[in-house]
């Protein structure tokens, strides 16, 4: 009797090239296992391979290694850690890769993760003499990782879907902020948001407490809505008026 | 590893006999037999682990039709060697996650058992160590390949792997620039 090979319910055409019966997660497994500059030049094979190394497991690893092959002295002016499709970082250091980045005078910083789970940053605010933009999107931020008082030069802080976990946003040189769909929480305390130097603010789309503005002399521009799953969302205040007022917002301020 | 099972079998009789076994049987899509250690395979493969605690196994021999009789013989071979090789507690504790758990190199053993297969049944096993949720075995297959990958031009690649380059000259420049650090020494 001839023996059939492997046969998956839609059998593959067989094309010579063993990697194309294999999902993507095996082959970045596969990756996973080489250096990191081996890693990224697979890249060169085909079209299949042109994203696949940018997804890879073992992430601290290769990330370290990409970060520490770059000559130590030069600058890394811009640095963007862009996870997407990459829904498992159990084990994975940010705090690492973001530390690492403002030892080396990043100036623009963007860390975005896509995970089922938030990943946490610790606590200790960041120290960084040229940091200017930062990003962070899917992250899980608190205490004092709020307090920008040692990165006297941000002007921009994007941050999206993150949990705030932290009495305070702290930033004097803060020109522009944007917090949207993210979780705000602090012991059912208003986090309180100091930032005299702001421009422009915009607090979009957020649940939990809503926080407190401190006095901000420069603002031109603010747009601030709550979430549909606020429970502080009211229809009557959103709507300008109309119906009947459902917020206890004078209970909590 | 082939059995020949017996027919006509009362279903009772047989019922008993299968929870008392300390062997499961295995029907690869080709319709062949493997009986492998229940033991070595609820703590090798995840999805085996999962079949037995459900009473899923069937002693008619468990079909998985998305492996083929030569991809089966070597889980099962696998399987045996493991259960006859003493393992070290690394080795256990690197096969329950290979997400968080570091690495721990192939054994001699596991070398030897790689370095003996054909360029295809080393993928077939890859697939199946895959489908089963075995870990160690998946890292121990897939480490052979990286290794067969590691310190090559992408020419090279394609030649020991057949993959086809489907890029055209412009967009292979356009990707060596866009990632020029990576290949500053070329």
């Amino acid at each position: 009797m001839p023996e059939p090979r492997l046969t998956n319910e839609a059998p593959m055409e067989r094309c010579g090239d063993r990697f194309c019966t294999l999902p993507d997660d095996v082959v970045q497994h596969i990756l996973g296992f080489l250096p990191a500059l081996d890693v990224v030049r697979t890249c060169l094979l085909g079209w299949r391979w042109r994203q696949l190394w940018r997804f890879v497991g073992s992430l601290n690893r290769f990330i370290r290694q990409v970060l520490l092959l770059r000559d130590p002295g030069a600058p890394l002016d811009e640095c963007e850690f862009d996870l997407r499709g990459y829904s498992r970082l159990y084990g994975s250091c940010p705090d690492l890769w973001i530390r690492h980045c403002t030892m080396h005078r990043v100036q623009v910083l963007q860390v975005r993760l896509y995970a089922e789970e938030r990943v946490k940053l610790a606590g200790w605010s960041l120290i960084s003499q040229r940091l200017v933009r930062f990003e962070l999107h899917g992250l899980d931020l608190e205490e004092s990782f709020l307090d920008f008082s040692s990165c006297p030069v941000l002007e921009d802080l994007k941050i999206t879907n993150c949990l705030l976990d932290a009495d305070k946003i702290l930033s004097r040189s803060l020109k522009h902020l944007e917090i949207t769909g993210c979780e705000l929480c602090w012991q059912f305390v208003p986090t309180q948001i100091s930032a005299p130097s702001l421009i422009s603010l915009q607090l979009d789309d957020h649940v939990g407490v809503t926080p407190i503005l401190e006095s901000m002399p420069l603002l031109e521009k603010a747009s601030i809505k709550l979430g549909q799953n606020n429970e502080e969302y009211c229809n009557f205040c959103d709507n300008r008026g109309s119906g009947e007022c459902t917020c206890d917002m004078c209970h909590i301020y | 590893m082939e059995v020949d099972k017996g027919k006509g079998e009362a279903e009772e009789t047989r019922k008993v006999a299968e929870a008392d076994r300390d062997t499961v049987t295995l029907k690869s899509s080709d319709g062949k037999l493997f009986e492998v250690s229940k033991e070595a395979a609820a703590r090798l493969s995840t999805v085996l682990a999962g079949m037995i605690a459900g009473g899923s196994i069937d002693d008619n021999g468990t079909d998985l039709k998305q492996i083929g009789s030569e991809a089966l013989e070597n889980v099962v071979d696998y399987c045996n060697k493991h259960a006859n090789s003493i393992p070290s507690a690394a080795l256990i504790s690197s096969s329950i996650s290979f997400n968080t758990a570091p690495f721990k190199e192939p054994e001699e053993w596991e070398r030897k058992f790689v370095d003996r297969l054909s360029h295809d049944a080393l993928f077939d096993l890859v697939e199946a160590a895959n489908f089963l949720g075995m870990e160690r075995l998946l890292d121990v297959t897939c480490h052979k390949i990286s290794e067969m990958m590691k310190g090559k031009s992408p020419d090279q690649i394609r030649e020991v792997f057949n993959i086809k380059n489907d890029y055209t000259k412009e967009e292979l420049e356009e990707i060596r620039q866009e990632l020029a650090w990576a290949f500053y020494d070329d």
